[in-house]
């Protein structure tokens, strides 16, 4: 059963443009400029029940936009949507009881109150029911290890503290649907993991559908079988995670280290990365790498070799780039 | 309604529990009736009646307005709403399961419960201290006063939730919080008692709903209104909350679908 249907769906945000300086300033009361941006263009989206995708893509591509016209914040310009059966701009109670949005920018919660206060408060927002409520509270906040920051003041908390907490809001009335809007932004390493532990287990533990947008590689990595990459507006590519960036991943970084004077020639179709008598870097392609590096044992007897995967980052720039030029 | 009673109760804890502020606000109150005792005496310096007041009978007028202009907080209601609008924080309220409108209503309910508990006190002490002589007034006119108050400050909680919303069109809607500011406090008799205005001024003023806030509701209780022209009041202001909320409610659902989402 599908979850999320769009077709077609387009966002133009209509935006008011003024020249520089004062003098622009003052022209611009007069006479107003308004520059059209096409923030989401004809997008086709399928998502079934218990899935949990990744949205990724580079600054400005338009996942934010996305997840704002599926919450049903904004008004699709054009095109068709559906959530869970409903269109989501109509924002009926019936359709707002059955998803959430977490967004790693933007709190949702209330800063003068305390987490306990603001899940009982969402408990007679949602009529969870009593028991319902004190299984959620009790696992949620276990999960996270939240214990101790139950009874003060939102606004004191840090930020990951308080995105734990997000979360947890977000899902004690077990809603169908979770949109994920960069929720580990800004968090440490320890954090995210538990962070992404905790996504996992929702998701296979309650069959909560999941959509996850981040700029970290690795939350989509663990945890999204299936990406869909967005640029420019546009759906650029939707299916594995792995096969994404396999596809992308088209070399692998080889470190030797010799105990003498070794003087190294960079082998054919790689390239040098770094260069001393000791030791050599360079990238070569992942096919057949395991035959170059063997080559390169017997020819060079080096005291240690090393194969990497490439560093993350550069095959995103490439997916969001090839993607751009296809 | 359970959850927005929800709503009151915690927003009622919390106050207690943090806004010391608030409880500052409210005892402030007293501070402006000291400040009363001394410009009016200076007023009443050697007469009996002013515009149809008594020294006592405007002081009293004096503390009773005071403390319903503390209870009216609705100031913050579109301030909070235009800064939360303007920096994307309002989308909390839209993807939840709940009435902005009474949100707010329950939200304000709560502080303002928790203020009357140091206003009330103040109320009475003063009134028994200025009040010496017995009271004059109806009392069905004091009981429709009394019922007026929430009323009233219900109706600008509505007023100011109409005005935050415009955030959504206009992006900013300080200027229009300036303004309106300025009139209300004067039409609500915060600046001047209204009836030492002109006839005709005051025609214009019966019909419009922010003098049914403090001051109609200050002089039935202190007895300086009688029931009838207070029944006229509560009907004034019971029309304009009944259109005041239409509008909002109209105004909500016309703005937020023009509301692209900035700040997020
Ligand atoms: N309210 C708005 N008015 C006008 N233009 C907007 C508005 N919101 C976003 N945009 C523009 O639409 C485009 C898409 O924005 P969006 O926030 O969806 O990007 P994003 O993919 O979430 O980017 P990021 O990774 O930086 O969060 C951007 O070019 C942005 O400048
Ligand atoms: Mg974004």
């Amino acid at each position: 059963m599908n979850v999320i249907t769009t077709q077609g769906l387009s966002k133009i945000y209509k935006r008011f443009e003024k020249e520089a300086g004062l003098k622009g300033s003052v022209k611009s009361l007069f006479n107003r400029k308004f520059t059209e941006k096409h923030a989401v263009s004809a997008f086709d989206l399928n998502i079934e029940k218990g899935e949990f995708v990744g949205l990724i893509g580079p600054n400005g591509a338009g996942k934010t936009t996305l997840v704002k016209m599926l919450t049903g914040i904004i008004a699709p310009t054009s095109g068709e949507i559906s959530v869970l059966g409903y269109y989501p701009n109509k924002l009926e109670n019936a359709f707002k009881k059955q998803y959430a949005v977490v967004m790693g920018q933007k709190s949702q919660l209330f800063f003068e109150l305390t987490p306990t206060d603001t899940f009982r408060l969402f408990k007679e927002l949602y009529a969870i029911p009593d028991d319902l409520y004190k299984r959620n509270v009790g696992y949620f906040v276990e999960l996270f290890g939240v214990s101790q920051f139950l009874n003060v003041q939102v606004r004191t908390l840090s930020l990951g503290e308080r995105m734990k907490m997000e979360l947890i809001v977000a899902l004690l009335h077990s809603p169908g649907v979770l949109f994920l809007d960069e929720p580990t932004i800004g968090l440490d390493a320890a954090s995210q993991r538990q962070m992404r532990l905790f996504l996992k287990e929702v998701n296979r533990e309650k069959g909560t559908t999941i959509l996850l947008t981040s700029h970290y590689m690795e939350d989509v990595r663990s945890l999204c079988p299936r990406s869909i990459v967005i640029g420019g507006g546009a759906k650029i590519y939707d299916g594995s995670t792995d096969n994404l960036f396999d596809s992308y991943q088209t070399r692998k970084k080889i470190t030797l280290a010799f105990d003498t004077e070794t003087d190294f020639t960079v082998p054919y179709n790689c390239e040098l990365i770094d260069k001393s008598p000791y030791k050599v870097v360079f990238m070569a392609p992942k096919d057949g790498d395991a035959r170059l590096i063997s080559t390169l044992a017997q020819e060079y007897t080096p005291i240690d070799i090393s194969a990497e995967e490439e560093d993350i980052g550069a095959v995103v720039e490439r997916i969001y780039a090839g993607g751009m030029n296809r | 309604m359970k959850k927005y009673m929800a709503f009151s109760k915690i927003f009622f804890k919390a106050q207690i529990i943090y806004r010391f502020d608030v409880a500052v606000t409210a005892i402030e109150a007293l501070g402006r009736i000291l400040f009363a005792w001394l410009i009016w005496g200076a007023v009443f310096a050697g007469r009996d009646v002013v515009g149809g007041f008594t020294f006592r009978s405007m002081l009293l007028y004096y503390v009773v307005s005071s403390c319903i202009a503390t209870l009216d907080i609705c100031f913050g209601v579109s301030s909070e709403i235009n800064h939360e609008v303007r920096n994307g924080l309002y989308t909390k309220f839209m993807v939840i399961p709940i009435n902005q409108q009474l949100y707010w209503l329950s939200k304000n309910l709560g502080v303002v419960s928790y203020l009357a508990m140091f206003v009330l006190p103040v109320a009475l002490i003063s009134g028994w201290l200025f009040g010496a002589g017995g009271y004059a007034g109806q009392p069905a006119a004091a009981i429709l006063g009394l019922l007026m108050i929430p009323l009233g400050l219900a109706f600008m909680v509505t007023f100011h939730f109409f005005i935050g919303i415009h955030a959504f069109k206009f992006h900013d809607v300080g200027f229009f919080i300036y303004f309106q500011s300025a009139l209300v406090q004067f039409t609500q008799g915060g600046v001047i008692p209204i009836n030492l205005l002109p006839d005709t001024v005051l025609n214009i003023l019966r019909l419009l709903p922010f003098p049914h806030v403090i001051y109609t509701p200050s002089m039935l209780l202190i007895g300086g209104m009688d029931f009838r022209e207070g029944l006229f009041s509560a009907g004034v202001l019971i029309v304009w909350l009944a259109g005041m909320s239409a509008a909002a409610q109209f105004a909500y659902k016309r703005l937020r679908i023009k509301y692209d989402g900035v700040g997020i």
